[in-house]
């Protein structure tokens, strides 16, 4: 029989809400699976047994009590260790913000989170400050991929993708600036969700780039997804910059299917500069849904360029006072592109996001003719860690800034994206696919992704430990 | 005139001092690399063509 906690969180939910499980029983399994697995993946930073162990008995005393249960009651979860913990210091990944006072409450989705019922069990390891496509982190050591020891998780948010991957937790938290949440989501093979810019709060998560930063759910299956996004969305007075849009829930129309949604592959720059694996991902999703049709969003090349330099220019501004007083205390691999972030040009950033205003409207006139859209998430499978190099259309380019070719231009104009992990026999990685929604429809890249998962075409099993 | 052309070096070590970011050897040439990078980006995004109208993405709401 599959172990429970091998199952996703809504399965474990209905077995707590049954009776079958207890949440202390479930909690107790996560934290033992933590202790005896997590030396080798290297996703966890910090481990809050006592309050995950109070927080399940307070679950399992509602339920004696007759009290209604919520959708992930007893479902353990943990969060990129950007995110507020109360009683921890909200590390984002770097030596110096280790030594913050801790965090006075938690950050607005974890206690939406557990007031869904899901079980906060600990913080994930993740690149410094964010700044980062591999999960290597020079103070914490690197996640390490679940599915290939020797090879990168992906990052920023690494060990989400690795605790995740790894059966430690059925649903994690990340933050995704330029690809942070779909990166790692590709080369762990699970399923990872980057709302609408704007969507979910990023009340008391540590920033990283304001004009692009997104926070969302990872899990290993869409049912997950949607739920955990349902129970996260909703206005909070406490992130100015959310937007005033209502949210459509997610989870109810899940098993709507596709019939009438008007899909398309991106073509053009979303179709070179990547390993043929790449594109064979694409393909078989593609070929599952029917897609025979291709379309331009021209000008994706620069507007990678622009999130680019937004991200170096925003990036440095932020840690500006720390490289002058702390800089021998930083990873040196975020060193260096932020200290050269701090030097850019004023101009290039207002051009940058004059440009993505002007790259929005290119992407809106698409989405008039097109409901969804599909393309490569990455442009190859998880490198091997400590790999700086690889080939892309034939010319050696470092690892570390290129990972992201394929995300960045998407995430630039904040459009929602479900990463689906797409496996090939004989290949111990996958790869992932990004399924593209216009703005503020989660709920049709949601419905999209689960249909492949209902045919078998993408599936996020957890991995193998030896 | 001829243009000058862009050396990077030079411009990592004039503008450390006005950052007030102390440089290693080592920090100076990884911020020469991803200053040569972002140049190349630059490139690229500063090609396209916008007017004196187009208005930057965010918009300040008092």
């Amino acid at each position: 029989m599959t172990p429970l906690l091998d199952r996703p969180a809504h399965a474990i939910a209905t077995a707590v809400r049954d009776g079958v499980a207890s949440a202390v029983e479930v909690t107790r399994a996560a934290l033992g699976r933590i202790e005896a697995r997590d030396g080798a993946y290297g996703a966890f930073t910090d481990v809050v047994a006592e309050r995950a162990l109070g927080k399940a008995a307070a679950v399992d005393a509602a339920r004696a009590r007759g009290e209604r249960m919520g959708p992930l009651a007893g479902a353990p979860f943990a969060v990129k260790n950007l995110f507020d913990v109360k009683g921890l210091p909200t590390r984002a990944g770097s030596k110096i913000n280790r030594e913050l006072t801790p965090a006075a409450a938690d950050a607005t989705l974890v206690a939406r989170l557990e007031h869904a019922g899901a079980v906060l069990v600990g913080a994930l390891n993740m690149g410094e400050y964010a700044y980062d496509f591999t999960g290597q982190n020079a103070h914490d050591g690197p996640s390490r991929n679940p599915h290939a020891l020797a090879h990168m998780t992906g990052g920023s948010s690494g060990g989400s993708g690795a605790a995740v991957s790894g059966g430690l937790v059925p649903i994690a938290l990340g933050s995704d600036t330029n690809g942070s949440i779909r990166v790692p989501s590709a080369f762990c093979g699970v399923f990872g969700l980057k709302p609408t810019y704007g969507r979910l709060s990023r009340a008391r998560t540590f920033p990283f780039v304001a004009s692009l930063d997104h926070v969302g759910p990872f899990a290993r299956s869409v049912a997950d997804l949607a739920l955990a996004y349902d129970a996260m969305i909703g206005r909070d007075e406490d992130d100015p910059a959310q937007a005033d849009v209502a949210p459509i829930p997610a989870a109810l129309g899940l098993e709507d299917g596709i019939a009438g949604l008007r899909i398309a592959r991106l073509g053009g720059y979303f179709a070179r500069s990547g390993e043929l694996c790449a594109f064979e991902a694409v393909d078989r999703v593609a070929a599952a849904l029917k897609v025979g049709r291709t379309v331009d969003l021209p000008d994706a090349a620069r507007a990678r360029a622009a999130a680019y330099l937004i991200t170096m220019i925003e990036g440095a501004a932020l840690h500006l006072e720390r490289l002058q007083t702390r800089v021998e205390d930083f990873d040196p691999d975020v060193r260096d592109r932020l200290i050269a972030g701090a030097m850019l040009p004023g101009a290039w950033l207002v051009q940058a996001q004059k440009f993505r205003r002007f790259f929005r409207a290119q992407a809106l006139a698409l989405f008039d003719d097109v409901d969804i859209l599909l393309a490569p998430a990455t442009p190859c499978r998880a490198p091997k860690l400590g790999q700086n190099t690889f080939t892309l259309d034939g010319k050696e380019q470092l690892v570390r800034p290129n990972i992201g070719v394929f995300t960045q231009p998407l995430s630039f104009i904040g459009l929602p994206v479900v990463a689906v992990p797409v496996w090939t026999d004989g290949e111990a990685l996958p790869m992932g696919v990004q399924i593209v929604a216009p703005p503020w429809r989660e709920d049709l890249a949601l419905r999209v992704a689960r249909v492949l998962e209902r045919t078998g075409v993408v599936a996020a099993p957890v991995a193998h430990f030896a | 005139m001829m243009e000058k052309p862009f050396d990077p070096a030079a411009f990592v070590e004039g503008a450390a001092p006005l950052l007030k970011i102390a440089l290693t050897p080592e920090s100076r040439a990884g911020a020469i690399l991803h200053l040569t990078i972002a140049a190349e980006q630059a490139d690229l995004l500063m090609s396209a063509d916008l007017g004196d109208e187009d208005e930057p993405a965010p918009v300040f709401r008092p």
